[in-house]
């Protein structure tokens, strides 16, 4: 850390832009662009949105709920600069939620998008998802300690990196080895320069180089297409966002059972929210964690009220940007960089311009981090807890992706027969039954174990009622909402709850009068 | 110190024998059950030839390391010696059955030319494990740690974890009991009643909650109980050289594989030495070589290996006697046919939750045993495996809908999604694809650039020959894609290797 910072004399206002203002902007402003890249890429090909929706209205929205995001995280540093007399205070960063990206588009869009097949009413029920989301990360402004309290941080961690792994980084993966010669070797420059620090010439950042480096694979190639990329320049315009209330409370009555699925993601965000929060406390910028989740949440409200179905998230990476010399102007010039690009449609230009597969490492690389600090930053005898969580993730990955390849052979697995598809070797029952409601599935299942691993049977076989609960009404395990949706579930969790305290009398003495 | 040796049998080796057996017998069981229902293999044949190929190993095994434990205390003068555990790798039988077994059986019909080339490839395994003891210190020092797990953990979580927890899942009420057990008595540690092994206790209350709600049958019971015969190992040299004509294609599988069991061996061996019994490496290595080729040799297509778990059995008491006296036991139940009845007595979903529970070891294991920083890499080597798994079960379910993925088009696929052809290209040689991309992260993690280059060179060679990434098999220039993509990364090896100036990471945390 420069030890300019210690220079405490002067008790000016602290400057809205310095010199490494510069670099940070870039790196912020380079990882925004591409999720946005990234989620109009997902609403165009895999929910097949119009494009007039998507330019139109929903990154309008997009761009403003980061934009005012940006804005009043920027004005939170400005805050605690003045209040503390420094200027070395760094904003928190702000963008679009990588995860939940993924999540809302496969988990939500395309479903509903392949069952009705009517993309808008996809875009009603994504909306009223995130509204929830959004209204979860809000209230967890209020409950977050206790959450945190009850719950182990590998069961946490454990179901997050399932998401990560499944939901986010198989899929680049695929896409990269499709286009092998752009997609590997993105991938090297852009795991050098993040895993391995390299340092690039000019310092320009590894996202960059990564880009200008695959259009310039691409472009001779032909991998891209001129035409498009002229045409796209129709998309150009200014599109102001517009309030989309009824879209909303439409997603609410077509999809009431599938909401429930928001709330635990929305316990994600605002846990996630409050990690990033107190790492920039570690790096010396203490802000209010109630504060950055009141307003990432009601943000988040007013972008969905408006047509964005995307949540916000305060960005992992402030100690990152702290480090390069970035202050408080390059959370409002990327705000500002994010806005213009969505309302004047200069996002159809980029995707047509950059090859998509130049950044799809970014989220691999993304994924692997998340799927590696679970296991990084958990007690060590908590691992086997952390695999178990990740094993209903991937269940509803695969029996999504084999419901699409039904889906694309005309049938669907009930057509095939579920004993059939049993006889070769496809345990479509059990993925399913895994499947649903994997990210509770993957919290109490490794909650349970941790608790097992700590020899602490009460608080496993209280998690193993939850889960019996949870199953009871379909919020795990089963495929809709209701009144015994998943009996036999709910009585093997009671069975293993009482086979766990049953163990209790069996533990060793020392460790069962501990706590 | 008399010279007499240490005694056959103690009264540790009671706990010794209940928890070595009771592992051993789960694992047994679960190979024949892959390879008799669910590779559908002949009963005759599975009778007749393969379990007794099966035990004839584990019985030379267990009784060789006894053995060299009573030898190793007849020469330091020590009673305390425990021999080394010892039996068939799962992994390994998860990959014979869906990697050769069931595909060639499915392709030919002919569940004879199967099994041959399954015991060709088994016998490879041991020829690999036996120059591995010369030789295996090279491959280990230049390999990442990161990549040899990793790619391991993505057969663990794929095969053998995730398919047994759908299936646990499915009989919920009895796969998540015996899943609780499980947890207690390995994960927690907990003494069980009675002091019966935690494996045990789970098959005996799974056995019983599966006769009282009647998911098990007395039906096939006795029709198996009709079944019980005399079954002496025969040599099977004619098949085996029948399976060498057709091996070919599946050598790439066997020697990153056989490797892997080396390591795996290696490693044991090494637990054993910190746990106070210092064995000759290269004597455990061979046998353990031999206890392969004589499964080959006599029909099992299923690889042996030291077991992980010395320590813990030393603990218990366990001397000389738990290793032969498993070794025994088992033999007598497969040459009687007992352990098909087994099979017939005990729900096949008990068993599942010690599967999942290895699934899980061997996936920490992985995470924990590197280096914290080269986490990612470890975390990229379960991608091609995820694919690879993916790819089955689309091919499968495509199947059961009296179609294929060609039928349907990459197209249509693509639409809803799937993209096919990566999925088949990055998930053919799963293992070793794993491995190189693993590699290739670790040295990229810590600027060890010149090594990098080395991996992705070896990566496009293999690219090249059609080793890996190559849906349709061998030839020449397979994989033209990755293999650009390869050489393009070595490139830039060089070039950061030139230009960059940070020290890299050498030393292991």
């Amino acid at each position: 850390m420069p030890s300019a910072a210690t220079k405490t004399t002067t008790h000016a206002p602290a400057k809205l832009w310095v010199r490494g203002d510069w670099d940070a902007f870039f790196g912020l402003g380079t990882n925004c662009l591409l999720n946005i890249l990234v989620l109009t890429g997902l609403l165009l090909g895999a929910v097949q949105m119009p494009a007039d929706l998507v330019f139109g209205r929903i990154l309008p929205a997009v761009g403003l709920m980061l934009c005012l995001n940006n804005i009043y995280f920027s004005w939170m540093a400005k805050r605690l600069a003045d209040k503390e007399g420094r200027n070395d205070v760094t904003a928190l960063a702000s963008g679009p939620s990588v995860p939940h990206m993924f999540i809302v588009v496969f988990i939500v869009m395309v479903p509903v998008r392949i069952a009705t097949d009517d993309p808008v009413l996809a875009w009603k029920a994504g909306l009223a998802w995130v509204f929830i989301e959004s209204f979860v990360v809000f209230l967890g402004a209020f409950i977050a300690p206790w959450v945190r309290k009850v719950t182990p941080r590998a069961a946490l961690l454990g179901t997050l990196a399932g998401v990560s792994i499944a939901f986010i980084a198989m899929q680049p993966t695929l896409q990269i080895f499709l286009t092998p010669t752009i997609g590997l070797v993105c991938l090297a420059i852009v795991f050098a320069g993040w895993f391995g620090k390299v340092k690039f010439p000019g310092n320009i950042p590894a996202g960059l180089i990564a880009i200008v480096i695959g259009m310039a694979i691409a472009w001779p190639l032909g991998i891209m297409d001129l035409k498009q990329l002229t045409n796209s320049f129709s998309n150009l315009g200014f599109y102001i966002p517009i309030f989309a209330f009824h879209e909303v409370i439409a997603g609410f009555e077509d999809l009431a059972p599938l909401l429930v699925t928001a709330i635990p993601f929305g316990v994600y965000d605002f846990i996630e929210a409050m990690d990033n929060v107190e790492s920039a406390s570690t790096a010396g910028d203490n802000y209010s964690v109630k504060e950055a989740l009141m307003v990432e949440g009601s943000i988040s409200l007013l972008g969905t009220s408006l047509g964005c179905c995307f949540t916000n998230a305060v960005y992992i990476g402030h100690p990152g940007w702290k480090n390069i010399g970035g202050r408080i102007g390059y959370a409002l010039a990327t705000g500002a960089l994010v806005l213009s690009l969505c309302i004047f449609g200069l996002v159809a230009v980029f995707l047509n311009l950059i090859p998509l597969v130049a950044v799809l490492p970014i989220l691999l690389y993304i994924g692997l981090l998340i799927g590696a600090q679970a296991f990084q930053e958990t007690p060590r005898s908590h691992a086997p807890a952390i695999v178990l969580a990740l094993i209903p993730h991937f269940a509803l990955w695969g029996k999504g992706q084999i419901d699409n390849a039904l889906a694309a052979a005309g049938t669907t697995a009930q057509e095939v027969g579920i004993a059939n598809l049993a006889e070769n070797n496809v345990l479509y029952e059990g993925l399913a039954v895994l499947g649903n409601g994997a990210i509770l599935t993957g919290l109490v299942l490794g909650a349970i174990t941790v608790f097992v691993v700590e020899h602490k049977p009460k608080y496993a076989s209280a998690f193993a009622i939850v889960g019996a609960i949870l199953s009871y009404f379909g919020f795990m395990h089963g495929d809709s909402i209701g009144l015994a949706v998943s009996p036999n579930l709910a009585i093997s969790y009671v069975l293993l709850a009482a086979v766990i305290l049953s163990f209790e009398s069996f533990l060793p003495r020392e460790k069962n009068n501990t706590k | 110190m008399s010279n007499a040796g240490p005694k056959l049998w103690v009264r540790g080796d009671v706990d010794g024998f209940f928890g070595l057996f009771s592992n051993s017998l789960a694992n047994t069981l679960m190979a024949i059950f892959l390879i008799s229902v669910v590779a559908g293999f002949p009963s005759d044949l599975v009778l007749g030839a393969i379990v007794p190929g099966i035990v004839i190993s584990l019985a030379f095994g267990n009784i060789y390391f006894a053995w060299a434990a009573w030898k190793l205390g007849r020469k330091e003068g020590r009673n305390d010696v425990t021999a080394v555990p010892y039996g068939l790798s799962v992994p390994h039988y998860f990959i014979v059955v869906f990697a050769i077994l069931l595909p060639e059986y499915t392709r030919t019909g002919d569940a004879t030319l199967a099994w041959a080339i399954g015991i060709a490839w088994c016998f490879v395994h041991g020829i690999v494990v036996a120059i591995g003891a010369f030789v295996g210190d090279y491959l280990r020092k230049v390999t990442p740690r990161a990549a040899m797990l990793g790619t391991l953990a993505g057969v663990a979580l794929t095969y053998i974890a995730m398919a047994p927890a759908f299936q646990a899942f499915d009989v919920a009420w009895l796969g998540l009991v015996a899943f609780g057990i499980i947890c207690f008595g390995w994960l927690g540690s907990v003494k069980m009643p009675f002091k019966i092994p935690a494996g045990l206790l789970a098959i005996i209350v799974g056995t019983i909650l599966g006769w009282i709600t009647s998911f098990m049958e007395p039906g096939p019971l006795r029709e198996a109980a009709g079944e019980i015969s005399f079954n002496i190992p025969l040599l099977h040299l004619g098949v085996l050289a029948q399976g060498f004509a057709h091996v070919g294609p599946y050598l790439v599988l066997a020697i990153p594989l056989g490797i892997y069991l080396y390591l795996e061996t290696l490693l044991n061996i090494e637990s054993a030495e910190v746990g106070g019994d210092k064995y000759n490496v290269k004597e455990i290595t061979l046998a353990a070589a031999g206890g392969t080729f004589i499964a080959a040799l006599f029909g099992s297509p299923v690889p042996t290996l030291v077991y992980i778990g010395h320590p813990g059995w030393k603990n218990v008491g366990a001397r000389v006697g738990y290793s032969w006296a498993t070794g025994v036991a088992l033999f007598v139940l497969g040459i009687f046919g007992l352990l098909t009845l087994l099979l017939k007595i005990i729900p096949i979903v008990a068993i599942f939750p010690i599967l999942i529970y290895i699934g899980m070891v061997i996936l920490q294991q992985a995470f924990r045993e590197t280096p914290a920083r080269h986490a990612p890499a470890v975390a990229l080597a379960l991608i091609p495996w995820i694919a690879d798994w993916l790819n089955t079960m689309i091919k499968n379910t495509l199947t059961a809908a009296g179609t294929s993925p060609s039928d349907v088009g990459y197209e249509a696929l693509a639409n809803q999604g799937i993209f096919y052809s990566g999925i088949e290209v990055l998930g053919a040689s799963a293992i070793l694809v794993g491995m190189f991309l693993a590699a290739i992260v670790v040295y990229i993690i810590d600027r060890r650039y010149i090594r990098c280059m080395g991996f992705c060179i070896v990566a496009a060679v293999c690219c090249f020959f059609g080793l890996i990434h190559s849906p349709a098999g061998f030839g020449l220039n397979m994989a033209q894609g990755p293999m650009i993509g390869y050489l393009a990364i070595a490139a830039m090896c060089l070039l950061f290797n030139a230009t960059n100036k940070q020290a890299p990471i050498i030393e292991d945390e």
